[in-house]
Parts: structure tokens; sequence; C-alpha cells
């Protein structure tokens, strides 16, 4: 069965029979010590460590608890807006020529983004174990509006570190946290990104771990992020698969995602991961260019190392210094990427590409006129990926791109693109004059 | 709170041996003598921190020189790194600006080295060990590390970012190349420190309170409790850090066998701006009157 421009839904619920994960990681992985064959693990301050383990045995106990994916359930549903729509894309799909494309409609969720399906499931966990706090990173904002969001529907104290350029590109996302009682701490050190955000988060949480809960963004960090946050996240692949099933009876030849730390990728991968016949796409930031600091593809351009918690694929010099990265998208905008993803690419089960700015600026402006609706930047880039590839595919074929979030974020970083914005004072030099 | 008849290392370090004695490799023995020296002087050890690189190589050298000829037992020699997460806002600045110079892992190394050799030949004569992150060690190779690290006659190490779960290999090549594993031990793992102690050699580090790095004005609550829960784990001396600002804080911390003293150096330094001759005298000031406060008053005796 063909369904045209409306989205399906199953009217079931949106986590399965709401007893565990949505769907689960691959046999075997993570082991014990929170390894992905030879990505993951732990290395963090001594002081994070004992937090780490109850942090771990907290989780465990919440995951084998039908009563805490049940609330969390509900508050997908009724809070959250889940489940988001599938939506058949048919006159972008008819503008390509090949295969028809579908989009999970993350950015109809609450907040808009992704982002909120992991804060939820994380507040909820905070508050099992009697925290009071919520910190987070953010870089384009998203996780930190959604981080803001649970922490005032709980009734937490929040405070989201967020690099100095990324403010000034996502404004319009650090007011929102502020109006949903946040404190958004400024972080100037090295590239004012995610990065350094996350640095900061880490720094903040080593302080105050007895009373708070480091909500972390994406599926990166120490064991047990990158297995914990897939799981919140595994609920959009799951809802896809099964949409897409009921709306034309077969599953995707194709999965596309953007990639930054990778959790609305592994989200969405999540749901066929065991589907050998359908091909995952990740899609890095591709920036401006190959060289080191023109990017921030890890997986494609980065070499093994250890940041933030785990080891992964990151992008560093030769010295093992992490390099600077670049994308027109804060929140592809970091060197790491989750050790999950590091795995899945070196056993070939996904694999990963890059498009560049220019690429996603074209996605992001295509989408809205053929199809009304803006995209997040990041999301833009599974976009433009999907669009080479359904070029390539059979009409009979199917296209399932993760819209990770929308555009409203966006508009004045692509207006400033389009020069249809006069030029932001922080770009004017300060000072006196200059003599000419 | 206060350290007033609490006991010292003298009954921690056993039947008269001595620190050394429990040491398992040659460069744990070092830093062990260290602060078995400072015992037998009836104080406890100065564990002087600084960045190397900062400044410059070569000034950091002269730094390191200067903080062990004014009192530092043990020297640790920071290695810059672009994501020092357990670093506060003082060690990060003196990192970057040791970065924007591309000091290198090896340079800093081979430059310890010479801190490392004997005052005759313009060093320190002191044990000296590394403080790096993690990354920068994976990227060289653990073995080419280790390798390197004895060859420039250093001690040991310190990987602030490398719990023990993660280090076995670095360990194995350290143990390898006679080199001192040194661990640090945290409040808030009381339930660790059987395992983080076992592991360590030379020393412990005891981190005072959850936090970063930098000078703090207060005394740490928990630092007590740690280091007696740590002297029923191991006989081998115990360094205090984190937060250690001056005299004050050392006189109130002299009953652990060390204090590690690190950011208040830095930014001592930092005040005394671009006057090289003023910032070395500055921080050798600091460490003078800390190493005077770290002596424990003689036994039944008021301070």
């Amino acid at each position: 069965m063909q369904v045209r421009g409306r989205s399906v839904t199953t009217g079931r619920a949106p986590v399965g029979d709401a007893s565990g994960p949505a769907a689960p990681p691959l046999d075997g992985v993570p082991d014990g010590r929170g390894y992905f064959g030879g990505f993951g693990g732990r290395f963090v301050p001594e002081i994070l460590m004992a937090p780490l383990e109850q942090l771990q045995e907290a989780y465990e106990a919440a995951r084998h608890d039908p009563a805490f994916w049940q609330e969390l359930d509900g508050l997908l549903r009724h809070y959250a807006g889940r489940p988001t729509p599938l939506y058949f894309a048919e006159r972008l799909s008819r503008y390509v020529g090949g295969a028809r494309i579908f989009l999970k409609r993350e950015d109809l969720a609450h907040t808009g983004a992704h982002k909120i399906n992991n804060a939820l499931g994380q507040a909820l966990l905070a508050r099992r174990m009697g925290k009071r706090r919520l910190i987070a990173e953010t870089g384009a904002g998203q996780h930190g509006v959604a981080t803001a969001t649970v922490a005032a529907r709980f009734g937490m104290a929040c405070l989201v570190f967020m690099g100095a350029e990324d403010m000034a590109r996502q404004h319009l996302n650090v007011v929102r946290m502020r109006l949903l009682g946040a404190e958004v701490r400024e972080v100037r050190a090295g590239s004012g990104t995610l990065k350094d955000a996350t640095d900061e988060a880490m720094r903040e949480w080593v302080a105050s771990v007895a009373d708070t809960h480091y909500v972390l963004g994406s599926a990166v960090g120490p064991h047990p992020y990158p297995v914990m946050v897939a799981d919140f996240q595994s609920v959009i692949g799951a809802e896809s698969r099964r949409q897409v099933l009921d709306a034309t009876g077969r599953l995707p030849d194709l999965v596309v995602a953007c990639v930054g730390g990778g959790s609305n990728a592994i989200g969405i991968f999540r749901g066929f991961l065991r589907d050998d016949g359908v091909r995952l796409l990740g899609v890095e930031a591709g920036g401006r260019g190959e060289r080191l600091g023109e990017h921030a593809a890890s997986l494609n351009r980065g070499l093994i190392g250890v940041l933030h918690g785990s080891r992964s694929l990151l992008l560093q010099d030769e010295e093992g210094q992490i390099a600077p990265t670049h994308s027109v998208s804060a929140g592809l905008d970091y060197p790491g990427v989750g050790p999950e993803h590091s795995y899945l690419r070196e056993t070939g089960r996904a694999e990963y590409t890059t498009v560049r700015d220019d690429e996603a600026l074209e996605a992001f402006q295509l989408l809205g006129r053929l199809e009304g609706i803006l995209p997040a930047l990041e999301s833009a880039h599974a976009v433009a990926a999907a669009l080479v590839a359904a070029r390539r595919m059979r009409e009979d074929e199917i296209v399932l791109v993760s819209l990770s979030g929308r555009g409203d974020k966006d508009v004045e970083v692509v207006a400033g693109r389009l020069g249809w914005l006069p030029a932001p004072s922080s770009q004017r030099t300060g000072g006196g004059p200059d003599g000419r | 709170m206060g350290g007033e008849g609490v006991e010292t290392g003298q009954a921690a370090a056993g039947q008269g041996l001595g620190f050394p004695a429990l040491a398992r490799s040659e460069g744990g023995r070092r830093l062990a003598g260290a602060f078995e020296r400072a015992r037998q002087e009836g104080r406890a050890a100065l564990v002087g921190y600084w960045m190397g690189g900062y400044p410059d190589l070569a000034t950091s050298e002269r730094a390191l020189v200067h903080l062990a000829r004014s009192g530092c037992d043990v020297l640790e020699v920071g290695v810059p790194f672009s994501d020092p997460v357990a670093d506060g806002p003082v060690l990060q600045t003196a990192a970057a600006a040791a970065l924007q110079r591309r000091v290198s892992l090896r340079g800093v190394l081979e430059m310890a080295g010479r801190v490392a050799s004997p005052p005759e030949k313009g060093g320190s004569g002191v044990p000296v060990v590394i403080m790096t992150y993690y990354n920068p060690v994976f990227r060289m190779g653990e073995a080419e590390v280790a390798r390197a690290m004895a060859r420039y006659g250093l001690s040991g190490m310190i990987v602030p970012d490398l719990p023990v779960e993660e280090a076995a290999g670095l360990m194995a090549e350290l143990q390898e190349q006679g080199l001192a594993w040194v661990s640090l031990a945290a409040p808030t793992g009381m339930s660790r420190l059987e395992r983080v102690a076992s592991a360590s050699d030379g020393f412990v580090y005891a981190i005072s309170r959850p936090g970063v790095t930098g000078a703090r004005d207060d005394l740490a609550p928990q630092a007590k409790e740690l280091v007696d829960a740590l002297r029923r784990s191991t006989r081998l001396p115990v360094a205090l850090g984190f937060g250690v600002a001056g005299a004050r804080q050392a006189a109130a911390y002299r009953w652990a066998d060390g204090v590690v003293v690190g950011s208040a150096f830095a930014s001592t330094w930092m005040r005394a701006g671009d006057d090289v001759a003023a910032a070395l005298e500055g921080i050798g000031q600091l460490a003078s009157s800390i190493r005077d406060a770290l002596a424990r008053p003689a036994a039944g005796g008021g301070g």
C-alpha cells in the first residue's frame, strides 16, 4: 500500500511493548566494560569512576524495570508527541527521479528535534537516582533546549554549557533555554564550540557529581552513555521500521542520517541493524574542505584516539592534540564520534560519507521549496546525501531519511549565507579608527 | 579537620625499611625515596607541578629547576593538551600558551630529562614524574613513550583521564622500563581505593576534593578521611593535591606524606607578567614558604 503525502502511524505505543529499549543493540556489544569491539570504554578522571559505576547500576536496574519504560512511553507520547510521523516526500522523490524518499519527522517532536527522547530518558533516570540538578553541553542548542525542557518538567535545576561561537550562531536557542529557566553558561575556551562546551560540562560534573546528573546529549562519552543514549534514541528506529512496513509493506533499502556525535543516526540505525538487506549510511560534515580544521568528518578522516571518555575515531594532529573542526551546522561541529559508529564502520555494517556546507545549504533550501519543510542544517546533511543516493536507485526502492530536527534555529545562518542579512555587528572589529 | 597528633607516615612505612622498600620499580624507589627523606626530616614532602612548555620550553625548564632548588622534593611535569578536562582555568591557560608554541610530548619529555639530571649537570637532581592526558601517549605509542621516559631518566607517570581499568597496557610498558605508574585516588571513589592503591607505585596521588585543579581558599573536608582510608589500603606515601594554594593550607595538610602544588605556582608566575626574573623569584618564595609550613611539630611539642 502506498501512502502519499500524509503521515502514517500505527496507533500503537511508540516503544513496542514498553518493557525495554525500543530496539536492542547487536548481540555482544557493548561488552561489560563498555566496548564495541575496540571502541568505547571509560576514560575519565578517577573522581568520576565510582559515580559512573553507580550510573551504570542505576541504568541496568531501570533497563530491566517495565515501570521505567512505561513511564517514559507515556511521556514520549503525551509530552513529546510521539510517535512522530513518517512522511513520503513525493515531490522531492519526483524531483530526484529515483528511489522513493521517506522522512522520519523528528523535527515534529516537542522542542523540535530528536534530542527530547534522550533528555526525557535521562531525566527519569536522574530522578530515580535522587539527583536534583541537570547539566548539559550543547552545540546547536537543541540538546540544551531539550535538557532545559525536561528540567522544567521535573522541577530540577539546569545548567547548560555552550560555546561562545555557538551562542552567537544559534542565539534563538539560547533565548529558549533561558525562558525555560535554565542557566546558559558561555564557554570561551578553545574554539568556542561543542567540544569546548563538553570539556566544561565534564569539569562541572567532576565538581558536582554528588547531586548532579550530566545529561550527555549524544551517543558519546564514557560507558554507559553511548549505549544508554542509543537505547533512548532507538525509539526512532523502532517506529520507523514499523511505519515503513505499514506504509509500503517492505523495509527500506537505505537508511540515511547525519552524524555529529551520532545519536539520531544510531537511534534510527538500531531499528535495522539485523536486517542485512538494509544499507545504513551516516553523513558527516564535510565543511569547506578536506584539510584538518576545515571539516568535522571523524569517521571518514579521523584516527583512533581518546576524548571525552571513550576510545573512538577522532580528528587530531600527529601529536594527539584534538584538531579544530568546522561545519556550518553547530551540531555536527565536533571532532569525535560515538564508539558504536566507529564499530559499525569497522565491521562494515554501516557506511559513512561526507556532505559539504554548500551541499547542505542547497538541500536545506530544496526541502523547503519542494516540501514546505525547513530542516535543521544538521539534518540537511542527511537530506543532501539521500538525494545523491536516491538518484542512483530504482523507483521501486526506498530511502528512509532521519530528519533529526527543524530549521528555525538556522534561518539566520542561512540568510547570512544567502546575503539576506546585514553583516552581524560581532564581525566588525571593535576599537578605534585604524588610520585607514 | 585539624591534623594535630594524627598518625604520620612513620607507622605507615612499616618496619623501619621506609617507603622505598615498597616500590616495584627503580622509578618508584626514587619517588618513594624523596618522601622517605622528607619523613626522616620530620616534614611532609613538597611535590611541585609545572606545565612543560609554559611559557616556553626553555623557561619551563628554568622554572622547574628553580622549584626544586626552592624546596620541592619531587617535580611533576605537565604535558600540555588541547582538552584538559581535569584542569581549572589557570592550568588551562598555561596549556593553551604552551600549545601556541607547538610544544610536543617528546619535547617535554626531553626537557623533563634535563630537569631530572643532577645539579652538576644543571638539573634539579630530584625525581620527575610526567603528568599527561592519555591521547598524546596513545598517539605516540605507550611503549615508545615509556622507552623515551627511561632514556631521559624520568621516574614515573600520572594520567588524569586513564583509570586503572584501562591502564594495564601502559602500566606494563612503564614497569618494563623501570618506571612508576602513580594512581590517583578520589574522595568520590572510596569503594575503589584498594584497586587504585594496589596498582600504584612510588606514591599515591590523593585528590583532596571533587573538582578540577586550581588553588582554593578553604580546606577540603574529605581530605583527611580519604588519606586515612588510603593508609588502610596501602603503605605507600600519600600526597594530597588539588586546591593547595599556599603555606596556610600546606600546614593544615602536613599530616599527609606530601602535598602537591601546581596552579598556585602558575598563577604566581602569571601575576609577574613578562618579567621572568621576578616570576622565578615569586615561585621560589612560594615554594620555600610552603616547604617551611610542611615541617611537623616535634613530638609532644607545640607548633
